[in-house]
């Protein structure tokens, strides 16, 4: 049974989720301010933050950076649908993926089932070549959902591996945004969405530059993205 | 270069221009007609006036028959001659004179006084002398014209005027020169509408921060004044489209918290259909708190937009009070709140009735919502002359000091998670309050124990 992490100030919103998600066999805690939440989160012991952008005590994207310093759990933001400015600065925060409030709880748990199944180790149910990849200097491994550049750990998000997964399994090809954010976020994307592009700056940053100071994943302007192979 | 550019450096131009050919051909026409010898010359003619100073201090001090003879033997000088007129007119060594030039003489004395080559002098007898010199060449025999006194201004050299510049050089140059200067004092004057003109340009596409007055520092006149009040213009604008904006953000977010728990609860009701009844419940207390608030609202842009005071109606203010406390003591009672009011005799205010009462109500509700239960709320009116003053205290929490200056604002609650209010009471308090020039404020009691709300209404 997976635990889920609500961190919302809204009392009824909350219950009302919390009714609906055990009915789906999800584990849920709440917490209705930021000093509780950010400390339930740091705990380990969920495998999803629902965190609420508007928060009595502090902002949801200063919650989510001191979260992000020492924790890679997946965390789903709810925005107010049209904040356009919100949704970005939250996605560079290192949030996975946000879902508009308001929202039917169906579609938040379609996210969150989304969300969990990418980042479920996988299975040994492929073969030995699907289980690690190995681009250049990266490393991924996809039973353990653990990266390494130039044999060092990357410390990423389940999104971001999830991205540079697919990346690699197509190294040298280019990978429309759509299928990044199928096979990420597990959804379509929609129209002015930029959460693919807030990802992979974010993934950039944390990979090295190239020696002739090109990135290692190119963007392919109006068609997606595209991770150099070799060396 | 805009149209009024033109239409000052044409006026100005044209100005010139016609002062030009005023002045110039005046200028020329005298300048033609020096050859006739009553032509104004710029300096002083010393030979005339050396000539007869020294006669007119002889007649002046000497008997009149020394006089004469002197007369009679004086030489002439440099061609001009001593005449000397009695009140008669007549000429002491009887010479003959013509009466117009007598007249001349007499006209230019008039005009000018005791200069040049025309003086007036009494005797030691007391005789009213003339004197006057005139030029022998004049009198020459053949010679048309009588002869005519020098000038009292003449030209230091006698000899032909020099010739006039060209016309066409003239014409040119000034032509020139009044373009240049016309089209500078132009430029000068359309500068700062020009500055004006861009700052409107720019205001109008939306660029509220744009200023003035830092461009147009250096000048010191009307414009400059135009220019400040345009400043000060679009910075009231600036900030009353930014709290609009503001409200709008705040309204948005307020509305969606509860169509985000109407959206859940539907969403709750179709995985649990047993729940029905109590979503519906549910759902209609969302709807309530959403026409509530877009009720006040409504109620807030009525009270901005209600008309100045001029429009008020005469409000007898205690009876207000009492149909006030009245409404609001059903509340009270509920929570077993005492609510403490004298009335006072009645008297009248001019104002909108509706929204002084809307703004006493939602702060004594405020005050209800604050009081712990059997507890008690004293309102308090004092009346002076030029004031009323009005005082609602509870004893409830207070607010926290840094708070105190903001719980007048759109939206703000103390206790983020109360959802049992618009949010807006107090806001449109203090608009409505303003609307009729008070003021509201808001103190801790002393003690901690309790909110004080003052307001404070000119009569």
């Amino acid at each position: 049974m997976e635990k889920i992490l609500i961190i919302d100030d809204d009392i009824e919103l909350t219950s009302l989720f919390e009714d609906y998600l055990v009915k789906e066999y999800f584990f849920v805690d709440i917490a209705y301010d930021g000093s509780t939440g950010l400390e339930a989160a740091l705990s380990s012991k969920y495998d999803l933050i629902i965190l609420d952008m508007m928060l009595p005590d502090m902002v949801g994207t200063d919650l989510l950076v001191k979260l992000r310093q020492k924790s890679t759990v997946p965390v789903l933001m709810f925005t107010a649908k049209g904040d356009d400015l919100d949704r970005i600065i939250g996605l560079e925060s290192g949030a996975d993926d946000y879902v508009e409030k308001p929202c039917s709880p169906r579609e938040l748990v379609a996210r969150i089932r989304a969300i969990l199944r990418r980042v479920k180790p996988q299975s040994a149910t492929g073969n030995e070549s699907r289980q690690t990849l190995h681009i250049g200097p990266l490393n991924l491994s996809s039973s353990s959902r653990k990266a390494s550049w130039f044999k060092r750990d990357l410390n990423l998000t389940s999104v971001e591996f999830s991205l540079l997964e697919a990346l690699a399994q197509q190294a040298g090809q280019v990978v429309s945004k759509n299928n990044l954010s199928e096979h990420a976020l597990g959804r379509k994307l929609v129209r002015y969405d930029r959460s693919i592009d807030v990802h992979i700056s974010s993934i950039r940053r944390k990979l090295d530059q190239h020696k002739d100071e090109r990135s290692y994943i190119q963007t392919v302007r109006g068609k997606g993205y595209q991770l150099i192979k070799g060396e | 270069m805009g149209r009024l550019f033109w239409k000052f450096f044409l006026t100005f131009w044209l100005t010139l221009i016609i002062v030009a050919i005023v002045v110039g051909s005046g200028v020329r026409l005298r300048y033609l007609s020096s050859d006739n010898a009553d032509v104004q010359q710029p300096l002083l003619d010393h030979h005339a006036e050396m000539f007869i100073s020294p006669i007119a201090s002889l007649a002046q001090h000497a008997d009149s028959d020394s006089f004469k003879r002197y007369l009679a033997e004086s030489q002439s000088f440099q061609g001009m001659k001593v005449y000397v007129l009695d009140v008669n007119d007549h000429d002491l060594l009887d010479r003959p004179l013509e009466a117009e030039l007598i007249d001349e003489v007499k006209r230019q004395f008039q005009l000018y006084g005791n200069k040049g080559s025309v003086r007036q002098v009494t005797t030691p007898q007391n005789q009213q002398l003339f004197l006057f010199a005139v030029k022998l060449d004049k009198l020459l025999p053949g010679a048309n014209k009588p002869p005519m006194p020098p000038p009292p201004f003449a030209g230091k050299h006698n000899g032909p005027p020099p010739p006039p510049p060209p016309l066409l050089l003239l014409i040119t140059v000034g032509i020139v020169a009044s373009l240049i200067f016309s089209g500078l004092l132009a430029w000068y004057f359309t500068k700062p509408i020009r500055h004006l003109r861009n700052a409107f340009t720019a205001v109008s596409q939306g660029k509220l921060d744009t200023r003035i007055s830092g461009v147009m520092h250096n000048r010191k006149d009307e414009l400059t004044e135009l220019g400040l009040n345009f400043d000060d213009m679009v910075s009231k604008l600036q900030g009353l489209i930014s709290s609009q904006q503001q409200l709008l953000y705040d309204v948005s977010h307020e509305l969606r918290s509860p169509l985000a728990r109407m959206h859940a609860a539907i969403g709750v009701a179709q995985q649990q259909p047993e729940k029905r009844q109590q979503t519906f419940e549910r759902l209609e207390n969302e709807i309530k708190r959403i026409s509530d608030l877009i009720g006040e609202l409504l109620m807030l842009s009525y009270v901005e937009n209600t008309d100045n005071l001029h429009s008020g109606e005469k409000i007898n203010f205690p009876e207000l009070m009492n149909e006030i406390i009245e409404d609001t003591r059903y509340e009270a009672d509920e929570k077993n709140i005492n609510i403490s009011f004298e009335n006072s005799p009645s008297f009248l205010i001019v104002g909108f009735e509706e929204l002084l009462r809307r703004a006493i109500e939602n702060i004594i509700r405020n005050a209800i919502k604050f009081s712990p239960p059997t507890s008690s709320i004293s309102v308090v009116m004092t009346e002076t002359n030029e004031q009323l003053s009005l005082t609602i205290s509870d004893q409830g929490p207070g607010v926290a000091e840094e708070y105190l200056p903001a719980i007048f604002n759109p939206f703000f609650r103390i206790d983020k998670q109360s959802n049992d209010s618009s949010g807006l009471g107090l806001a449109i308090a203090l608009r409505a309050i303003e609307k009729h020039n008070g003021a509201i404020t808001a103190t801790n009691k002393t003690d901690g124990k309790g909110l004080i709300i003052s307001i404070n209404l000119p009569l």
